[in-house]
């Protein structure tokens, strides 16, 4: 039974919440919030009761995020074939068979278990994924934080599966070396 | 290709791999290929085992209920409450 007089209260903050992890802007993930529960409440026909009130009004959340996503992905759309055409070769040397340039060599991470278990890496994480071009750090949130299928993620973004690997190789490479800078050694 | 690439690959090569080992879309070869790479580069290796603490990192703050650092203000609260209630009385 869906009972949208007690919605804000139980789940305002909730969804904000769920909205800010990943479009990481107070302002928008509060319109979010406001639009799922505008949306939900004419759509309440369409709630058949297997899952809670509360996994509901999120998949309907879910779908407003990847929403915005297209839509800001189609803006960069120009970015998308930049990316595509790059093959990290920034990261690795093409004339010596596609090592580690040296500057670019990952190093010993120190006190990791320290390290991981601070609330504050978080947030070095979601800064560094802001550091991201914005086309990467969709896709990446859309697999590791909405964990989304990868066929499902290619598909609302319109891209093949090599440009996927591509884009997350190129993500995680930059990634690792942003928490280096950022976090773990400094 | 010769053995000799086909059983030794690259850096460039050897991180995509990891990349795909961590989403479980590796094939069988590419696993071998992965395998003797890292054992013999230990910075790829660095890179494996750093990226799976990333890996790490995100499940278990996918699986921690998002924390509520966040508040609705109170005004947004009350006007939102005023458009539910008027559309259900509708």
């Amino acid at each position: 039974m869906l009972n949208p007089k007690n919605w804000v209260a139980l789940y305002a903050d909730y969804l904000l919440n769920y909205a800010f992890f990943r479009v990481r802007d107070k302002v928008l993930a509060e319109d979010l919030m406001q639009e799922t529960f505008i949306s939900a409440l004419k759509s309440q026909h369409t709630y058949n009761g297997t899952a809670n009130e509360k996994t509901w009004l999120t998949a309907i959340l879910k779908n407003k995020i990847i929403d915005f996503y297209r839509s800001k992905l189609n803006k960069y759309s120009k970015l998308t074939d930049s990316i595509d055409n790059d093959t990290n070769n920034d990261f690795f040397n093409a004339d010596k068979n596609y090592h580690w340039f040296e500057s670019k060599q990952p190093h010993h991470w120190n006190n990791t278990d320290r390290a991981i278990e601070s609330d504050e890496f978080n947030n070095a994480l979601s800064n560094c994924m802001q550091k991201m071009p914005e086309k990467l750090a969709t896709v990446f949130s859309l697999k590791y934080i909405d964990e989304e299928a990868t066929e499902h993620i290619c598909k609302e973004v319109g891209i093949t599966s090599s440009n996927y690997w591509v884009m997350i190789h190129r993500a995680k490479l930059q990634l690792r070396e942003c928490l280096e800078k950022n976090w773990f050694n400094i | 290709m010769s053995l000799k690439r086909k059983i030794f690959i690259s850096c460039k090569d050897a991180t995509l791999l990891t990349c795909k080992k961590q989403e479980n879309a590796i094939s069988f070869k590419e696993r071998i290929q992965l395998k003797i790479h890292l054992f013999i580069c230990t910075v790829c290796a660095l890179f494996y085992k750093q990226t799976n603490l990333i890996h790490e990192q995100f499940t278990k703050m996918n699986n921690e209920s998002h924390s509520s650092s966040l508040h609705v203000d109170e005004t947004i609260k009350i006007n939102l409450q005023q458009i539910i209630d008027k559309e259900i009385e509708k």
